[in-house]
């Protein structure tokens, strides 16, 4: 059996499979795609200061042993990806979900599936009609065999299509995309 | 301008060296020397690194056209990190237009300018602005209690609190791309923050007026005494001031520490502001007052230091309702979130698990139609 293709989106994906102790049989099972904003630094926001997270996400060893792969994406290529949405149609995209969805679209990935706990990823997926290039969290693990049971609503498949419908009914009634791009 | 350009002009206005910057961001010296003369481009990575040092986002180092440096006024800049701080400010005024703009009101700012082309302002124009500005605000007889309110959710001005030093000192600022946007400085105890927003709002109405010219940055010893009439007038008008001493003395002829403190505690103002309104009303003497605040000031002193008052949040709470709104309505991802709570991502999370998502099943029956008249 193929390992499952998978970009992972957000840090908080990576915090949370971490979190879960996910994450080690998550590499294994699937290729590992990471940005080099998340990688370097999305995934380091959670530094210890009072909150309730006291282990570090530690990527380094993964990244050198090829368990996990890294691409970067010229930071005029993430401007122009911004650039092909109305000004108002995301009030900011994190850095790192940029570099991820530039990376997806401008290089025509296809057969890479994109995994956030953030809404506004999968309206951009709905909007730009690529739904079929999201998957949540939860579809994620049933995919490779842990079938845990997500009570965070973020994670889930209800979740998932909700956005990612919300992102195409945008598409079909002219929100969104520039006037060039649509 | 540039990319390179661009980013020598951010890496300056942020009064940073190249060592300096190289040392926040782990860039080193001469990549960044590169970068600056146009030699090649950052990583997408090293230009966030450097855009959250900067407190610019990515896109700001694409833009064409000149740079145009924001205008921060203050009444005195902070002894240390003031370059920071104004790029805080304008950070945090920028972040939260544009979740205005996405989720919330996009107008940028609703107050009475005075004209920039005004003749000769003076003390009595400066009282009667704040008399004008206190009646067509509707903010009554004790108006510290409401002025902040109205300032936000009113004129749409954006109110920060920031801990800095010397405590004694605001800021504002007034630009095209956020409108307008005042600092306080947390460590103010509340009546002292009152008489600063009411002072800095005088400098936002005449900015048009006083912002013209070589020192835009700066404002006279004139224009700082007309903001402190304005704000004294604005804060304490006269007929309710004559009726607060008036039910204060009982019939007694003068007033002591306890009865000025309890008439300041009743308009939100210091002790100082209430004797300095007195005087200009011709209430007390001048000489007689000067003295007056001498002799009171170790108790006034004593007073200020009370600390049982919690430090207001740095973001207003209508801030705060509009990010959640907006990572809610999908405008915002997590990271974001957290960089404009200025919190981790990890408290970003938490927040996003326990506190927005989890009312999302009761979204369908959080409607109500409006029943047109």
């Amino acid at each position: 059996m193929p390992k499952l293709k998978l970009l992972i989106l957000d840090a908080g994906v990576v915090i949370k499979l971490h979190d879960w102790g996910l994450w080690g049989q998550v590499i294994a099972k699937c290729d590992v795609h990471l940005s080099s904003i998340v990688a370097g630094r999305e995934s380091k926001y959670h530094q210890v200061d009072g909150d309730d997270w006291d282990q570090d996400i530690a990527l380094g060893q993964a990244i050198q042993d090829r368990t996990i792969f890294i691409f970067e994406v010229p930071a005029t290529d993430i401007l122009a990806f911004k650039n092909r949405f109305d000004a108002n149609y995301f009030c900011d995209l994190d850095d790192g979900e940029a570099e991820s969805l530039a990376y997806l679209t401008s290089q025509r990935k296809l057969d890479f599936k994109i995994s956030s706990g953030d809404a506004i990823v999968y309206k951009v997926l709905g909007n730009l009609n690529i739904v079929d290039q999201g998957i949540s969290l939860e579809e994620l693990l049933q995919q490779i065999g842990f079938s845990r049971r997500i009570n965070e609503f973020q994670y889930t498949k209800v979740f998932r299509d909700q956005m990612t419908a919300s992102g195409s009914t945008d598409r079909i009634q002219g929100r969104g995309l520039s006037i060039l791009d649509s | 301008m540039t990319f390179g350009s661009r980013l020598k002009w951010a890496r300056e206005s942020a009064g940073l060296t190249q060592k300096q910057l190289s040392e926040a961001t782990q860039i080193g010296e001469s990549s960044l020397s590169e970068y600056e003369n146009d030699g090649r481009d950052p990583s997408a990575l090293q230009l966030v690194r450097i855009g959250e040092v900067l407190k610019r986002r990515p896109e700001f180092f694409f833009e064409t056209g000149e740079s145009q440096q924001e205008v921060v006024l203050w009444r005195e800049k902070p002894t240390a990190d003031a370059a920071q701080i104004e790029l805080q400010l304008i950070e945090l005024a920028d972040q939260y237009q544009r979740l205005e703009q996405c989720v919330g009101n996009p107008s940028l700012v609703s107050l009475p300018f005075v004209d920039a082309g005004r003749q000769n302002f003076d003390y009595p124009d400066a009282e009667r602005l704040a008399h004008d500005f206190r009646m067509s605000h509707s903010l009554g007889e004790r108006p510290g209690s409401s002025l902040l309110r109205v300032l936000e959710e009113v004129c749409r001005v954006k109110v920060f609190h920031l801990p800095f030093e010397p405590t004694g000192t605001a800021a504002c600022t007034l630009d095209d791309r956020y409108g307008a946007a005042i600092l306080l400085n947390s460590n103010n105890i509340r009546w002292r923050r009152n008489f600063d927003l009411a002072h800095e709002l005088f400098h936002l109405l005449t900015w048009r007026l006083f912002r013209a010219g070589t020192h835009v940055a700066e404002a006279s010893d004139c224009e700082e005494k007309l903001a402190q009439c304005f704000a004294g007038a604005l804060l304490v008008p006269a007929e309710p001031l004559k009726l607060a001493i008036a039910a204060q003395r009982r019939g007694n002829k003068s007033l002591d520490f306890d009865d000025l403190f309890e008439i300041a505690r009743q308009f939100d103002v210091s002790v100082q502001a209430i004797v300095w309104q007195m005087v200009n009303n011709r209430i007390i003497d001048k000489a007689k007052a000067s003295t007056l605040l001498e002799n009171i000031q170790g108790r006034v002193n004593l007073w200020e230091k009370r600390k049982d008052e919690i430090p207001p949040p740095a973001r207003p709470i209508r801030y705060e309702a509009l990010a959640r709104e907006a990572i809610e309505k999908g405008m915002i991802g997590t990271g974001v979130f957290a960089k404009y709570m200025g919190i981790s991502r990890r408290a970003a999370m938490k927040i996003i698990e326990t506190e927005i998502y989890p009312g999302s099943e009761y979204q369908a029956s959080a409607e109500i139609e409006i029943v047109d008249p």
